[in-house]
């Protein structure tokens, strides 16, 4: 089942000198199976958008339906909730508490009601999935590990529970290039597993080449729903609405320009190699 | 957190915003002593109008302004009731038991809730006008007789103007990472005392932590910088007592004197 969002509006602080809107009126709905990135810029709305949906926020108005049933409802049992979708913040790192990896892997299972063998299976599980080996990190305190250890011990926290959706705000921040490729490539995996995926960044390099398909924010509404070869092909549409241009989408414009017939609908580098080569005369190099 | 906290600086333009913060703190504090003095009638009337006067002038919508009393309504409803029923007198009304209840002891009630009630208010009223490093920048002047002391005035400053900025950031941390975990499971509301101590501890040893990290980066940057010490720093902006604000002490003295004789 889906995640429906109706006409979601979100207001901060009503009646008080600081109300701010910060969602106007969403409606989208996310699919299974799929891999969604949201792009926008800095206050647009983003992390609302994805705690709203993640029952974290109470919305103004609107409705959140998952499973056909409305997550903002006074009967509805969040416990639920708590286990189909889980949410990596930026910066997850700073969840930790526990005195082992374990202990804190494990946290999310503690009302999950199962055995203590299943337990630790499914620790082990979430722990080898982010990269590590059970045997070496379970005993260790997790404050010793290096900074982007930490953050995937945390985010092994949120996977233990099997979530259905994964919400990440800004997952990719302050990780190295090579760190970013293999998170990235790691939620590629956990994507084709089945698992749909939810992405709030405002890199649109990296949405552009893992996101199947793309929401746009603006000041708290929606301004575009599409693919991200549709969405990058409009260049002037991009830059009329200040969103960061990705590097590859940038080169196919150039080269272009330059003189080589390529496709102007380019989203990731192996889209625009592939088209280069095309254009080539489908040498390999 | 984006929401908006009883008593949060809120941005303005009124006569009470434009005030020297040092003189609004300090005719503050006179407010106080005019309202503890006060014990008859016409003096509570008095006080009554000077704060309906405040709240007049601050130029803030009345729900923000109120606030604090509202907030706090079982807080009064309790000392009113504690001071009605325990007051030791011979003509009760009622009596029974430990409790008794009198004509004297409602009027002290009264008298105290009254009192608690405008001084929170004019509280709430100067810390929505005044931006907190200027209630602590006027925090160190009053203080700055008791350097004669060696106390660290300059110091005790510093720290309360460090505290202070950071109060924001702490909470919004803090407000993320309850998020964190209330999405992998945490349950904060549990009803059993215990078991809500111990569901604090994924909360607490985070903040702890990145409390103790901001506070180190802070003490490095500030070093780098070129701090040594407050002692000897001067202040960007210096300025002697403007003619408003004497103006603003010298009503708030009149007030007092006003109380007193009442």
């Amino acid at each position: 089942m889906p995640i429906t969002v109706t006409n979601l509006t979100c207001v901060y602080g009503a009646g008080t000198p600081f109300e701010t809107t910060a969602l106007r009126d969403v409606s989208v709905t996310v699919e299974n199976g799929s891999f969604v990135g949201i792009l926008g810029r800095t206050g647009c709305g983003k992390s609302t958008l994805i705690q709203v949906m993640a029952g974290l926020l109470t919305p103004t108005a609107g409705t959140v339906i998952l499973d056909g049933q409305d997550i903002h409802a006074r009967r509805y049992d969040r416990s639920i909730l708590r286990r189909k979708v889980g949410i990596v913040f930026q910066y997850p790192e700073c969840q930790l508490f526990e005195t082992t990896v374990e202990k804190d892997v494990a946290f999310g299972l503690k009302h999950s009601g199962l055995s203590a063998a299943e337990k630790q299976a499914r620790v082990r599980w979430a722990l080898e999935t982010v990269g590590f080996s059970f045997e070496k990190v379970h005993d260790q305190p997790p404050m010793g590990l290096s900074g982007g250890e930490k953050r995937r011990v945390a985010i092994a926290g949120v996977l233990a529970t099997k979530p259905e959706y994964l919400i990440l705000d800004e997952p990719i921040a302050g990780l190295d290039p090579l760190g970013r490729e293999a998170f990235l490539q790691l939620i590629t995996e956990l994507n084709r597993g089945g698992m749909t995926i939810l992405m709030v960044s405002h890199n649109a390099d990296c949405l552009g080449a893992y996101a199947r398909r793309l929401l746009v924010l603006e000041d708290g509404q929606l301004v575009r729903d599409g693919t991200p070869e549709e969405i990058y092909a409009d260049l002037d549409w991009m830059r009329a609405h200040r969103l960061g241009v990705p590097q590859s989408r940038t080169a196919a414009a150039l080269l272009k320009q330059g003189g080589l017939d390529i496709p102007q609908d380019i989203a990731s580098y192996d889209a625009l190699l592939a088209a280069v080569l095309r254009a080539k005369g489908g040498a390999r190099p | 957190m984006r929401e908006h906290l009883t008593g949060q600086f809120t941005p303005g333009t009124s006569i009470l915003h434009r005030l020297d913060a040092r003189a609004k703190f300090f005719g503050f504090l006179i407010l106080i002593a005019a309202t503890v003095c006060t014990d008859a009638w016409p003096g509570y009337a008095l006080l009554l109008a000077v704060t309906a006067a405040v709240v007049a002038i601050c130029g803030l919508p009345l729900r923000t302004a109120l606030a604090s009393v509202a907030r706090m309504g079982w807080f009064f409803l309790l000392i009113f009731v504690m001071n009605a029923l325990f007051f030791a007198t011979d003509d009760a009304i009622w009596h029974w038991w430990i409790l008794t209840l009198s004509v004297p002891g409602i009027v002290q009630g009264a008298q105290v809730t009254a009192r608690l009630a405008l001084i929170l208010v004019m509280s709430n009223v100067l810390t929505c006008t005044t931006p907190p490093l200027e209630i602590t920048g006027a925090i160190q002047t009053l203080l700055s007789p008791l350097r004669l002391v060696r106390l660290p005035v300059e110091d005790i400053a510093m720290i309360l103007s460090v505290a202070v900025q950071f109060i924001p950031t702490l909470l919004e941390e803090t407000d993320t990472i309850r998020k964190a975990q209330i999405a992998r499971g945490a349950r904060f509301e549990s009803r059993r005392l215990h078991e809500r101590a111990q569901a604090m501890l994924p909360l607490i040893v985070p903040i702890f932590l990145s409390a103790f990290k901001r506070a180190d980066e802070l003490a490095m940057a500030m070093e780098a910088r070129g701090y040594r010490g407050a002692r000897g720093r001067t202040r960007k902006k210096s300025v002697p007592l403007p003619l408003s604000g004497w103006g603003a002490l010298a009503l708030c003295a009149i007030v007092c004197a006003a109380e007193i004789l009442l």
